[in-house]
């Protein structure tokens, strides 16, 4: 799913995925790959903050319409709420069946909503590589949004065979219309016809401006 | 961060939030830990149906749980 992403677009993601979890927000969505690509710089961000969208100023429109989470705490936490030591219980389990073993079965995935795309591995915004949801390993969830999947997949599919660039993201983002992120952007006054028009024609690096 | 210092002494008040969480936490907890020993059952040659006995579950749930690939 995330697998034909420049470098680049791969940044933009991770920062979105680090400020939806700063945020205490449960999944990515396309608002949070809107906040990214204003915070990686570059001629896409620009393109942003000369229109009114600065990193504060997206930041501000997702606190005011999404809110921010509650912070849950990790699973060792909770568990330890309930008179688990799971320090001790993974210490066992990787003594009985090792360590590979517990990361393996860690590493499946486990969506919490049954149409929602688990965040696997290579997901960029998982922390160092670690899988986003395992009670054993003593990380948390964070989900992929439907919509942000399909945005994304549109996109693959456009820039294929070359990668996404984070011009690609956005005239995804645009194409699709109708999430968070457009809506951010509408209520800001942003000509999105015409932000369209300056991604696919503004002289971008790494080409395939998503046309 | 702050929220979280305290969070250790919320668990096991009667607050709603903290409790659920940890509910859920264990949960996740029990399906790793299951996935582990049905993994090392299979590779030791026991069947769906030896696993879902000792688990009480159907033979059919087990399998759909834990069979590999799709």
């Amino acid at each position: 799913m995330f697998d034909r992403l420049d470098p680049a677009a791969r940044d933009v993601l991770d920062r979105a995925a680090r400020q939806a979890r700063e945020l205490h927000h449960r999944h990515v969505g396309t608002e949070h790959v809107l906040l990214g690509l204003v915070l990686a710089g570059g001629p896409v961000a620009r393109l942003l903050t000369d229109r009114g969208c600065g990193p504060r100023d997206v930041h501000a429109e997702i606190v005011n319409r999404v809110g921010e989470g509650h912070p849950q705490g990790r699973p060792g936490e909770l568990l330890a709420g309930l008179g688990i030591d799971l320090a001790e219980v993974r210490r066992r389990a990787e003594a009985t069946f090792g360590a590979e073993a517990v990361a393996q079965v860690a590493l499946r995935p486990r969506p919490r909503h049954r149409h929602w795309p688990v965040v696997r591995r290579w997901w960029p915004g998982c922390d160092g590589g670690r899988p986003c949801a395992s009670a054993l390993l003593d990380t948390e969830w964070l989900g992929c949004a439907p919509r942000l999947k399909r945005v994304i997949d549109a996109a693959q599919l456009r820039a294929a065979p070359a990668q996404v660039s984070p011009a690609g993201l956005l005239a995804a983002i645009l194409d699709e219309g109708h999430g968070l992120a457009c809506r951010i952007l509408a209520d800001r006054g942003v000509d999105l016809p015409g932000l369209r028009a300056a991604v696919r024609s503004a002289p971008l690096p790494g080409g395939q401006a998503g046309a | 961060m702050r929220q979280l210092a305290t969070l250790a002494e919320a668990v096991d008040s009667r607050e709603p939030e903290t409790g659920l969480a940890a509910v859920a936490a264990l949960r996740t907890l029990v399906d790793e830990l299951e996935a582990l020993h049905v993994a090392n059952a299979r590779s030791r040659g026991w069947t769906w149906q030896a696993i879902a006995e000792r688990l009480g579950v159907s033979r059919q749930s087990v399998h759909k749980k834990h069979r590999r690939g799709r």
